[in-house]
């Protein structure tokens, strides 16, 4: 397997024009594969499986298949749009009864097949298209102070792609701290 | 949806125990998982665990790992 190189950078709103155009570079692979599977990590994350399923590595976990590209949401809201229309939007402060609601509708996305991403400039609104007119919106706080990033994509290179937490944004290998 | 304190407490407790890149995030799916399994923490009624039963499943998730 080909490690491609490390890409790590700080950006800000000066030059933040650079994210648009760099990220689906890096993304280009992921385009045309399919949604394997919707799932859900500790903390309510949503997490989209593309590409080969394979078991997970670890004992207690060999029952459940990941996907070799993993898109990770962390803790930013995220919308699901069908043909223009809203199905859903979640925000932090949903009850355990909208979480539901909103995990049984965003599972229409799996076995679609991704067919765009793009990254707007200034707002680093992630949109992810699929076919029959779905869409995944992912709208960044900037102004959060977690330390959490925004979004983030394991890569079958084993490299880690990850947007935020505000402007930043780095690509590199999983081996690395 | 995305609870920022749960994911910063995993992420804290991962980087305590040396759980990097791909294994930071599968501990997140082991600690969903143990949920699932009925093996939930404390903290709530939807069986959510404290930051030191966290710590006590990290240990867990590394020993099972053979790491």
């Amino acid at each position: 397997m080909t490690v491609a190189p490390v890409l790590k950078t700080t950006i800000d709103s000066r030059n933040n024009h650079n994210l648009e155009k760099i990220i689906p570079v890096i993304t280009q692979a992921l385009i045309g594969e399919i949604c394997q599977q919707v799932s859900f990590s500790y903390g309510d994350e949503l997490k989209l499986h593309f590409g080969e399923m394979t078991p997970c590595k670890h004992p207690k976990l060999a029952h459940l298949l990941r996907g070799s590209w993993r898109f990770g949401a962390r803790a930013t809201p995220w919308m699901v749009k069908h043909q223009g229309q809203i199905l859903v939007v979640t925000s932090e402060a949903d009850t355990d009864e909208q979480i539901a609601i909103a995990k049984e509708i965003v599972k229409q996305l799996e076995h679609k097949k991704l067919i765009d991403l793009t990254v707007e400039a200034e707002t680093i609104r992630l949109t992810l298209s699929f076919e029959d007119g779905y869409q995944l919106i992912l709208d960044p706080d900037l102004e959060d102070d977690s330390g959490l990033a925004h979004w983030e994509l394991f890569m079958p290179t084993e490299q880690v792609l990850a947007i935020g937490p505000g402007y930043f944004w780095s690509c590199k290998s999983i081996h690395e701290p | 949806m995305g609870k920022k304190r749960d994911l910063k407490q995993i992420d804290a407790i991962a980087n305590e125990f040396h759980i990097r890149g791909d294994l930071r995030e599968l501990f997140g799916e082991f600690i969903e998982e143990q949920k699932n399994l009925g093996y939930g923490g404390s903290l709530n009624a939807k069986r959510d665990f404290t930051y030191k039963e966290l710590r006590e499943k990290a240990k867990e998730f590394l020993e099972e790992k053979g790491l």
